[in-house]
């Protein structure tokens, strides 16, 4: 138990650590964060996932109605372009959970605010790297 | 009597992110008559605009351009003017002005993204 204890102890303190190094993408308002990991994803009982979390745009109501909402686009790779989008239907809220996503991998993530056909301008792009 | 117009309306977009508020502004040229100002008609689409209420007001504008504030992100808008003549109490307008769109109002983005792994 001891060993175990240690283990999860001295993993936190590297995974802090190396995020600490995430090259972070020079857009206005950015901030990644990083967290130990939990010990339910330590030992394989839970997927790791990124959350993501943005300030509404002013044009969409929370939670966007139908037809409005946030397309969330992400890329692999800490200078990667190639987003492609993640989530198949508009996120109504300003927030989202991505699962899908692979363990030590910068992702780059920004949203788009969406009304009907037409498309705001991206939100900033945020780096963040799995545990 | 008709009045003879012509227009050659140029519509541009702006819009506040601050304030989450947009507007839709309308320039043209001038009716080449004296007139005594111009009406103001928007529709969302094509050849539908309303010309039951001016959305300049009951008040012709007596420069030949307007801002409409009360417009929403992600419509496209189309307008047409009249140019109006009062003398005493009769109103004579003329034909419609070119109808111009406005294009999708722009929406305003959303912001402050964070990301943290779990």
């Amino acid at each position: 138990m001891n060993l175990i204890l240690y283990f999860v102890l001295l993993q936190t303190r590297v995974v802090a650590r190396f995020a600490a190094t995430v090259p972070v993408d020079p857009a206005s308002n950015l901030t990644a964060a990083a967290e130990p990991r939990s010990l339910l994803a330590i030992f394989g009982l839970k997927h790791d996932t990124v959350s993501l979390t943005w300030t509404a745009s002013p044009d969409l109501a929370t939670p966007a109605t139908s037809g409005t909402g946030y397309a969330v686009w992400r890329a692999a790779g800490a200078s990667s372009n190639a987003f492609s989008r993640i989530n198949s239907t508009l996120t109504a809220m300003p927030n989202y959970h991505d699962t899908t996503g692979n363990r030590h991998v910068i992702y780059r993530y920004y949203v788009v605010a969406t009304i009907g056909q037409v498309a705001a301008p991206r939100s900033n792009i945020v780096n963040v790297l799995t545990p | 009597m008709q009045k003879s117009l012509l227009f050659l309306a140029a519509f541009l977009c702006s819009s506040s992110l601050a304030l989450g508020a947009h507007s839709v502004t309308l320039t043209c040229t001038a009716s080449i008559d004296s007139v005594t100002g111009y009406n103001f008609y928007r529709g969302t689409a094509a050849g539908a605009e309303n010309f039951s209420t001016p959305i300049n007001g009951s008040t012709p504008i007596s420069t030949c351009g307007f801002i409409d504030t009360n417009v929403s992100a992600g419509v496209t808008y189309f307008y047409v003017a009249q140019a109006v003549v009062v003398n005493g109490s009769s109103t004579t307008t003329s034909a419609n002005s070119n109808e111009a769109g406005s294009g999708p109002v722009p929406i305003a983005p959303a912001t402050n993204l964070k990301a943290v792994p779990q």
